[in-house]
C-alpha cells in the first residue's frame, strides 16, 4: 500500500511546484520551495537513497530557503506586474 | 510587519533558542557517523551551518560576522581540500593507491580502523571546509563591510 502514499507525494510535488510559480507572495513561494523541497526529500528516502534525501533536507530545504528569504529581505516582497 | 522585522520575532528567538543546540548535536551525528550511516561530511557542514545562520537571524547578524571573519572563512574554506590531498598522498607514500586508507601504518591499529579513522578525518574536514563556505556565501548575501568575495 506504500504506492498510494508515494502517488499521493506525487501529486502534492507537482500540485506545490505549480503553486510556488504562480504565487504572487514571493515569500509564500519560497515557504511552498522549501515544502517542495521536504516532499522530494521523502520521495528520495522512499527510493532507498537516504543520502540524497538527507541532502535535499538540508540544502534545498535549509540553506537555499535562507538564500531567497534573505534575497527578498533585501529587495521586495512582492512581485510587480 | 516589515519585511527586515521577519527575524526579529518573539517564535523565531525563542524556538531558535530551543532548536539550535539540537542542530549542532545532530550535525555532529551526521558527521561522525558518515562513514557508517547515511551522511558525511557534505550534510553535516550544511547543518551546521543552517544552525548557526538560524542563530544568528534570530539574534545578531553582526554578532556572527564580528566572530567569523572573511580570513577565518577562507582558511576553513581551503583547509578540507589540503587535508584531502594531504591523507591521499600519505596513503601513496605508504605503498597504497590514491585514497586507499588501510596501508597507512597508524600504530596500534588494524586496517579496518585506519581506515575508519580516515574516512573519519577527511569528512571531518569536509565538514569544516562546507561550514565555512555556506555560512560565508550567506553572511555576504546579508550585505556588509568585508563582504567582497
Amino acid at each position: 500500500m506504500i504506492w498510494l502514499l508515494n502517488i499521493a507525494l506525487l501529486i502534492l510535488l507537482v500540485a506545490t511546484a505549480i503553486a510556488a510559480v504562480f504565487s504572487r507572495d514571493l515569500l509564500a513561494a519560497v515557504i511552498i520551495l522549501s515544502v517542495y523541497s521536504f516532499i522530494m526529500a521523502i520521495l528520495y528516502t522512499q527510493l532507498n537513497a537516504p543520502d540524497v534525501g538527507l541532502t535535499e533536507a538540508a540544502v534545498g530545504a535549509g540553506a537555499t530557503t535562507l538564500l531567497f528569504i534573505i534575497a527578498i529581505r533585501r529587495t521586495s516582497r512582492r512581485e510587480e506586474e | 510587519m516589515k519585511a527586515e522585522d521577519i527575524f526579529k520575532d518573539l517564535i523565531v528567538r525563542t524556538v531558535a533558542r530551543l532548536m539550535v543546540p539540537f542542530i549542532l548535536l545532530f550535525g555532529l551525528y551526521v558527521l561522525l557517523h558518515g562513514h557508517a550511516s547515511p551522511g558525511g561530511g557534505f550534510q553535516a557542514g550544511v547543518i551546521i551551518a543552517a544552525g548557526f545562520i538560524l542563530m544568528s537571524l534570530a539574534f545578531n547578524m553582526d554578532e556572527l560576522k564580528r566572530r567569523v571573519p572573511l580570513t577565518f572563512r577562507l582558511i576553513t574554506g581551503s583547509f578540507g581540500p589540503i587535508n584531502y590531498v594531504v591523507i591521499g598522498i600519505a596513503c601513496i607514500l605508504s605503498g597504497g593507491y590514491f585514497l586507499q586508507y588501510g596501508v597507512v601504518p597508524l600504530p596500534s591499529l588494524a586496517p579496518a580502523d585506519v581506515s575508519a579513522v580516515l574516512i573519519s578525518a577527511v569528512e571531518i574536514g569536509i565538514g569544516i571546509t562546507v561550514l565555512g563556505m555556506v555560512t560565508g556565501m550567506i553572511l555576504s548575501m546579508t550585505g556588509g563591510s568585508d563582504d567582497h568575495t
